[in-house]
């Protein structure tokens, strides 16, 4: 009776602890897929995470294997390397696991137009582009006892990144403009002053002419195809002029003074003109008074000047001009300075001194007109002085006069008086011939009277200007030229600009934006103490890590005063509300490139050491604030583009400004590629 | 005379029953034995759970604050909780981000960070979970100790 019951309990609990057995071991089971997919997971994103960096570093140079596979937008995909994860999952499976790991990347999508449509592309050649690549990974685990079998676990992972190619030079043919937007395009120029014209006649050319101060723009041992060009905002003499009612130069030029350093500049010319008895008198109404005096004094019935000349002399001379003898300077001195007095605003500045060195300081090469043509675009003139003085001569002056004697009339011929052949006398010096100056009280006596009567003579010889000017017709370099005919509207081939959507523009208009496709930004409103934790700035290494382009929300201070130069370690463009630099900026290689974009306010220039960078300081709100501030000698390897050149806030020293030839290329791309950390999708899947 | 019958045996011997015994007890014997061995591995799965999420924990924290964060922790700074290179317990049910189950105080934790030896920059980090001598989990966890490990890489920024 009981064994029944006893077996049937048995069996009950056997089935019971059987299920039970069944299910502990499920769970062992699983338990160990969950350790080895947490194993596999781990060594997932290990991998991950060592594909994206191999890809973030080769793709940094443009040595790097990734390099070119990111700027020629490969279809290929590309095999990455995972010698750490390799190690690591070797130490990681517990035996006897073994696991095999795989990393491609391939490259997913990719963007050539912003999101308003515009092309970021200049060229068809041009590879500027925002996309996202994948990383994938294929991982394997096995049981190394059961090779050729299944594996245990297979999985693979996917993430996408973005990356962002940028140009950051693009070419230019020194020989001809641009025809398209490219964001680079404010590179070409080793000087470009935006508002130069405005500011040339706002400043009465006191910004290009500053007591103390120069900026020497040295590019002379560069070939003519990797200079850079200069270029002063609204110089288009052949456009209506922009100045306002008062303005000087009316023209839209701007013109530095020739001093004797660059006497070769000066057009060449002299002429005399010999004046007529009548002109003589003419401009010397006073001798007709002296004839009367003297036909008293002698007691003639008449008399007449015979033989009363002088010479209208006309050459050319520096601005400022220190060579030669003290009375030709004084002459010249004087010359400039009734001119100064007849003319306004930048044409009339004192003192005169000599402009700032754009063609760099040996004088034989700013001189040469094929290496100026080379840089300079615009109406940028040369200014020198155009000086006609008039000479009387008398030494041949006679007086003839008729006196009345018994029985007739005597004809007589009286020497001058020799006051007027005093070699020392009023008379034998030189007239400048000038308009006659506004200023009241500039000028009198004899003299006054001269300028006064001198425009009836002038007009009288249109083929001979008689009145001394300051020269500006000619563009800046070489010496030929016909002072009688100064050339209209001369001027250097003008640059082109473009806005982004590819409409010509002014380098005043507000479209005037380097870099200004937001897209292809890497990061925008980083604040400044964000430098160090992105790593474009480690101080305490005194190394800066420009890639792509970064815009900074604040002003940035870099370097410590007196600090070793920071070492420039990568390429790309760092835009922040304005700069401070302390110490200098030394690229750590050829292929290394830093812009320093201020774009609100200045760049404060606090150190005198090398600073191989581009500044450009372009207020993008218009406001005309972008200007560079050298509180110390400025030494500049690089460009320097900025809205108005305010030298005034320069100390007063020699600067200058050496045009990195990577910066102008005839036929090659200088590209940025930088890949974003953040994921945008992200997948582990088992296979 | 005539013999009186002898009545119907009714039950058992007591050896009948002994023998009845022993025989059930080695049927079950084994039955219950497995019961344990059952409880037991349970037991110890739901410890190594456990421990594998402990020891997840500071690698999930430090990936997600990456390779420049880690490379000076506890140096210029870290967080309460997480010392480097020192058993530490570990702190059971607190209101606060990381909330874990009141049995993480019979743990210990150890989290080591070693630098990559190749050229890639980056840190091999190490993190080793063991349940505190006689407690619960120590009987329950067949494992002297749980390892998980990664690797925070540098990134390029």
């Amino acid at each position: 009776m009981i064994l029944p019951l006893v077996l049937v309990l048995f069996l009950f609990l056997l089935i019971l602890v059987g299920a039970q057995f069944f299910v502990v071991r499920e769970q062992r089971a699983t338990l160990f897929r969950f350790r080895l997919t947490e194993h596999a997971r781990r060594i997932m994103s290990v991998a991950l995470d060592e594909a994206f960096v191999w890809l973030g570093r080769e793709s940094a140079e443009p040595g790097g294997k990734a390099f070119p596979w990111f700027v020629e937008g490969s279809r290929q995909p590309l095999s990455i390397p995972l010698p750490a994860t390799g190690e690591f999952l070797t130490d990681l499976l517990p035996r006897p696991l073994e696991g095999k790991v795989l990393a491609t990347a391939r490259l997913v999508s990719s963007r050539v137009v912003s999101e308003a449509g515009e092309p970021f592309r200049c060229s068809p050649r041009a590879c500027d582009a925002i996309g996202v690549f994948e990383c994938a990974v294929d991982l394997e685990l096995r049981d190394s006892h059961e090779s050729g079998k299944k594996p245990l676990l297979a999985l693979t992972g996917v993430r996408h990144h973005e990356y962002k190619v940028v140009s950051l030079v693009s070419p230019r043919d020194n020989q001809m403009p641009r025809n398209a937007y490219s964001h680079c395009f404010a590179l070409d120029h080793a000087l470009l002053v935006r508002f130069g014209v405005d500011e040339f006649r706002r400043s009465q050319s006191r910004s290009l002419h500053v007591p103390g101060f120069d900026l020497v723009v040295d590019q002379a041992d560069l070939p003519p195809e990797r200079r850079g060009k200069i270029f002063f905002g609204g110089t288009d003499p052949r456009k209506s002029s922009t100045a306002a009612p008062g303005d000087t130069p009316r023209e839209n030029v701007v013109f530095l003074n020739i001093p004797d350093a660059l006497a070769s500049q000066v057009v060449f010319w002299e002429r005399t003109l010999p004046a007529r008895q009548d002109e003589v008198l003419h401009l010397f109404p006073e001798l007709e008074g002296i004839l009367a005096s003297l036909v008293t004094q002698h007691g003639l019935q008449k008399a007449d000047w015979i033989d009363m000349t002088g010479n209208f002399r006309a050459g050319t001379a520096p601005l400022p001009h220190a060579s030669g003898t003290a009375s030709r300077l004084a002459l010249e001195a004087r010359t400039a300075g009734l001119l100064c007095q007849g003319l306004s605003g930048a044409d009339a500045h004192q003192p005169i001194i000599q402009g700032l060195s754009l063609a760099g300081d040996n004088a034989s090469t700013a001189c040469d007109p094929a290496f100026v043509d080379s840089i300079m675009e615009g109406a940028i003139r040369k200014r020198f002085l155009y000086q006609v003085v008039f000479q009387p001569d008398f030494s041949g002056a006679r007086i003839k006069g008729t006196r009345n004697i018994p029985g007739g009339v005597l004809n007589e011929t009286l020497p001058v008086p020799d006051f007027l052949t005093d070699p020392d006398g009023e008379y034998s010096r030189e007239f400048p011939c000038v308009p006659i100056p506004h200023a009241p009280g500039a000028v009198s006596g004899r003299f006054a009277t001269f300028l006064e009567r001198l425009p009836a003579v002038v007009e009288k010889h249109p083929e001979f200007p008689l009145f001394s000017r300051f020269e500006t017709s000619f563009r800046y370099g070489g010496r030929d030229g016909d002072l009688a005919h100064p050339p209209a509207s001369d001027a250097f081939p003008l640059p082109r600009f473009f806005d982004t959507q590819g409409r010509e523009i002014e380098a005043e208009s507000g479209g005037f934006r380097p870099f200004a496709f937001h897209s292809l930004w890497l990061r925008d409103g980083v604040s400044p103490g964000e430098l160090r934790d992105l790593d474009l700035y480690q101080p305490e290494a005194g190394i800066i890590r420009p890639r792509g382009l970064t815009r900074i929300s604040g002003v940035v201070d870099l370097g410590e005063p007196d600090g070793n130069p920071l070492s420039i370690q990568g390429r790309g463009v760092i835009a922040a509300d304005g700069f401070r630099l302390r110490s200098g900026l030394r690229k750590n290689g050829p292929d290394d490139l830093l812009v320093l974009l201020a774009e609100h306010g200045s760049i404060e220039i606090c150190t005198d050491a090398p600073i191989e960078a581009v500044l450009i300081a372009i207020d993008t709100d218009g406001k005309r604030t972008g200007t560079v501030r050298a509180r110390k000698p400025l030494n500049l390897h690089g460009a320097l583009i900025c809205d108005t050149l305010s030298p005034s806030t320069w100390v007063p020293a020699t600067h200058r400004l050496r045009y990195d030839p990577s910066l102008k290329q005839p036929a090659t791309f200088t590209y940025a590629v930088a890949v974003s950390e953040l994921v945008r999708f992200s997948r582990v899947a088992e296979r | 005379m005539t013999r009186r019958p002898r009545p119907p045996r009714t039950g058992y011997s007591f050896v009948e029953v002994v023998l009845a015994l022993l025989i059930v007890s080695l049927l079950f014997l084994p039955l219950f034995t497995q019961l344990s061995q059952n409880r037991r591995s349970s037991l110890d799965s739901a410890a190594e759970l456990l421990a594998h999420s402990l020891a997840e924990e500071p690698i999930e924290i430090f990936r997600a604050f990456g390779y420049r964060w880690a490379s000076t922790y506890g140096k210029t700074h870290s967080i309460p909780g997480y010392p480097l290179g020192v058993w530490h317990e570990i702190a059971g049910a607190e209101p606060g981000p990381i909330d874990r189950p009141s049995d993480s105080v019979d743990f210990w934790r150890i989290i080591t960070l070693q630098p990559l030896s190749g050229q890639c920059p980056g840190l091999r980090m190490r993190v080793k979970v063991t349940p505190r001598g006689g407690s619960r989990l120590d009987r329950w966890l067949s494992q002297d100790e749980i390892v998980a490990e990664t690797v925070l890489f540098e990134k390029p920024r």
